[in-house]
């Protein structure tokens, strides 16, 4: 969402984040053994206070505290997850000492068209964490579990409208109901900002569901507003509020789902930077830094080092399929 | 529970030596990044944040709170002093505010800005400490129909900002409008109007169209008398007067509409207080005596959106502290830092946490009256900017402006943007075209847009949504009326002029 109040960094980091960059540029590859060497550029692609961003400067904070890295370490943000990685692509490709997060979005991108860039046109290090989605109905909602839902989006998709963000979120719904056997063309979806965002027209009433990452309205699950139907992961989740919540599978929908958030360095990013950054990164969600930090946030611990290229191989293909099914690949051009 | 007991249990917090320290701290740093173009609080507080994860989380808060309102307070500065909105909701304030500037009333321009936004500040921290909850839940009952509605009757008060002929005054509107479908479609994801840019996906940022078509153009316009007159010595117009006891009394009631104003959008999640700002100077407008001296320097036009733009900012904070529904994007990042403390918000924290709710209830009242204490005297020093050659006032104001706009997203596209829509707002001038509905129309466009979209696909595209519903049957009557008022107005001048 265009937002109305605008925002602008502080103008000396621009400054110190061009002359970085110069001295990258000029200085070329750096030896293995002192990497990283110089200081990092560490690319949010996202405005301050966006997922993307509250994500580097976790990562960013942790190291500090643990020590893990011991050179200087620059959040950057950048405009959106389109431009940031086009960005990443046609300035960073070579630049050892640039790295950046990235999340479904960039598959999402992909997939509709709106981005040429995919995770082939960088180096994918590690997946470091993942939220899980629910399916929310209001507390008094006549919905007792996720079939009365289906069955309803079924038989009657016009009056069963439903809310959620405008992004990632999608996907979630369309790969659901898809594999549920509902027509998805047919929902009516209501697109807000966020997860949270979309959840006052379910308080209300006026959407019957909510589709929304769990950590994004815990709080309105806590003051048992909202009422939780089922959750996206492959097994059951933890705490008193979750333990109780069925799987989609158990549910009796076959699928997993979740929103993961990686960190990649530029395609041609040297193996010695990438094996650096795998082995810290490993070490550093096992501190208790990092581990305070999810918790706090409510992410899901879900690094992924080996075969990280397969995994994204993978969900590009559900991904470019679900987008499919939801229409939403129109005048798709690379 | 005795409300009573609350509030001295949360100023016995507030006022201990860490927590005003603080609250100082994030006040000034509020004023700071406030008084700065195009930075505002949500830069200032996500920047902020990893500092604040050390603190105790009231102190955090009371900081983050301190930032949040103090940003409200200087964002109007560089609206007076040089014709630059630093955040959209700034914008009004340029009308009234410049043109008192401009004729040397620079000192009580400032100084009733400063002044209504601590009486906005300090009324609407009332309202949240009695009507919190009751307000948050008649919020819940605005869906997207009742936005659409809402900011329909918005775009009817067009006709207000506008001195010159009706026709350019729509002719601007439809401008906005067409600007703002520029970028994604939230409700299908597709793209539109962005010419294969990537710089255009998110569409066209505010910020650079207002600081183009107001500080760019002023710029060329100055440069255009120096060319002119050359380089004459100017006259001093930082004005030696305070505001005077007249000027208050003028100030008082438009305080009280844009309070009450502010504050009823303000607590609507997602309105922002950008359309809170508009509504107050077109009912500004609508009530005075005398509304041809609206855009010549009426101070009402500063008193009443400043206090709105405080007002809006502080109800805000209702549904976030009693619902856990963000109602901005700076609040929504507020909502993410609270998490971090441990502290979720929603109808249970006025009952498990009294002390850190009234804790910060009680550190608003304190960090107005910092905020009044702070922004008093520094009136006298940015008047003084006025005093400097055009020439380099000019130079500075492009400055600050091309590395504001830069800086937004680190895109040269947007100085680029910026420059044309200068070039623009510079012809439009001197032609006489109004440059305020285009911006109206453009910061609301979008939000009247995804409401109207959004109220239709959840009734399944039934229509009747719009007048079945009370309250957006309510607000479009009133659209259709002040229509009406206008159309006979109009009708009735040209007959007497027959």
């Amino acid at each position: 969402m265009k937002t109305v109040q605008h925002r602008v960094y502080r103008v000396w980091i621009v400054a110190a984040l061009l002359l970085i960059g110069i001295g990258m540029g000029a200085a070329g590859a750096v030896l293995a053994a002192d990497y990283p060497g110089k200081s990092m550029l560490m690319i949010a692609p996202s405005k301050p206070g966006s997922g993307f961003d509250t994500t580097m400067r976790a990562v960013v904070l942790a190291l500090t505290q643990e020590k893990l890295v011991q050179a200087p370490m620059t959040v950057m943000n950048m405009a959106g997850s389109v431009p940031g990685t086009a960005q990443i692509v046609l300035r960073y490709s070579n630049d050892p000492n640039m790295i950046a997060v990235m999340s479904t979005t960039g598959s999402l991108n992909y997939a509709t068209g709106l981005s040429p860039y995919y995770h082939k046109d960088w180096k994918p290090i590690a997946r470091l964490i993942s939220a899980y989605y629910g399916i929310f109905v209001r507390q008094d909602s006549p919905y007792k579990n996720l079939g009365d839902l289906i069955k309803d989006l079924k038989n009657n998709p016009g009056g069963t409208p439903l809310s959620g963000g405008y992004s990632d979120d999608r996907l979630c719904y369309g790969a659901l109901f898809s594999k549920a056997g509902v027509d998805i063309t047919k929902i009516n979806y209501a697109a807000f900002a966020g997860g949270v965002e979309s959840a006052g027209v379910v308080l209300e009433g006026s959407a019957k569901a909510l589709v929304s990452t769990i950590d994004d309205v815990m709080g309105l699950l806590e003051s048992k507003q909202l009422r939780l139907l089922a959750v996206s992961p492959g097994k059951r989740m933890e705490g008193p509020l979750l333990k109780d919540i069925p799987t989609f599978r158990e549910a009796g929908v076959d699928l997993e789902w979740d929103n993961f958030r990686y960190i990649l360095g530029g395609k041609g990013m040297p193996d010695y930077a990438v094996k650096y950054w795998q082995g810290t990164l490993t070490k550093m969600v096992k501190t208790p830094t990092w581990q305070g930090m999810i918790k706090k946030y409510r992410w899901g611990d879900s690094l992924l080092v080996e075969g990280i290229d397969k995994f994204l191989d993978e969900k590009q293909v559900v991904i470019t399929d679900v987008v499919k099914k939801l229409g939403m690949d129109k005048k798709a051009k690379k | 529970m005795d409300l009573w007991t609350n509030i001295s249990l949360g100023f016995s917090q507030a006022i201990s030596l860490q927590n005003l320290a603080y609250c100082f701290i994030g006040a000034l740093y509020g004023t700071v990044i406030g008084v700065l173009p195009g930075i505002g609080p949500l830069v200032g507080i996500s920047i902020l944040l990893p500092i604040t994860y050390s603190l105790p989380p009231v102190s955090a808060v009371v900081m983050l709170a301190g930032i949040y309102y103090g940003s409200a307070y200087g964002g109007s500065t560089c609206s007076i002093l040089v014709n630059t909105p630093g955040e959209s909701s700034a914008v009004v304030t340029c009308f009234d505010g410049y043109q008192m500037a401009v004729q040397g009333r620079a000192k009580a321009a400032l100084a009733t800005a400063a002044i209504g936004s601590f009486f906005a500040g300090t009324l609407a921290t009332v309202a949240i400490m009695f009507l919190a909850m009751p307000i948050a839940r008649l919020g819940i009952k605005f869906t997207p129909a009742e936005y659409f509605s809402l900011l329909l009757l918005a775009l009817t008060m067009v006709g207000t900002l506008t001195t010159e002929s009706p026709v350019k005054g729509l002719f601007t509107t439809l401008v906005g409008l067409l600007l703002s479908t520029v970028g994604m479609d939230l409700q299908t994801g597709r793209v539109r109007f962005a010419f294969g840019s990537q710089w255009l996906i998110e569409g066209v940022d505010f910020i650079v169209v207002a600081i183009g078509l107001f500080a760019i153009s002023e710029v060329l316009v100055q440069a255009e008398l120096v060319q002119k007159f050359g380089l004459q010595k100017r006259e001093q117009i930082s004005g030696r007067y305070w505001i005077t006891m007249e000027e208050l009394k003028q100030s008082f009631m438009p305080y009280v509409r844009g309070t009450v104003i502010g504050f009823l959008i303000g607590v609507l999640p997602g309105a922002g207080s950008t359309p809170a700002t508009f509504f107050s100077y077109a009912v500004e407008k609508k009530s005075s005596k005398h509304p041809e001296r609206f855009g010549k320097g009426a101070i009402e036009g500063v008193a009443g959106p400043e206090a709105a733009n405080n007002a809006a900012n502080q109800g805000a904070l209702v549904p976030l502290l009693t619902l856990g529904i963000p109602g901005s994007a700076t609040t929504a990042v507020m909502l993410g830092a609270f998490m971090i403390y441990g502290i979720q918000p929603g109808p249970l924290l006025f009952e498990k946490d009294p002390a850190f709710v009234w804790t910060i209830i009680a550190s608003m009242y304190i960090g107005n009256i910092i905020l009044l204490i702070l922004n008093l005297p520094l009136v006298n020093i940015f008047a003084k900017l006025l005093d400097l050659p055009a020439a380099l006032l000019s130079s500075m104001v492009l400055t600050f402006c091309t590395i504001g706009v830069y800086s937004i997203r680190f895109a040269v596209f947007d100085v680029f943007l910026m420059i044309i829509f200068g070039i623009v707002g510079y012809f439009m001038r001197k032609h006489d075209y109004p440059a305020a509905p285009l911006l109206l129309a453009l910061v609301l466009g979008e939000m009247m847009e995804q409401g109207l979209r959004r109220a239709l696909t959840l009734s399944n595209g039934d229509w009747t949504v719009f007048v079945t519903r009370p309250i957006s049957l309510g607000l479009l009557s009133i659209s259709a009326l002040s229509l009406l008022y206008s159309v006979i107005k109009y009708l009735r001048g040209k007959k007497r002029l027959a």
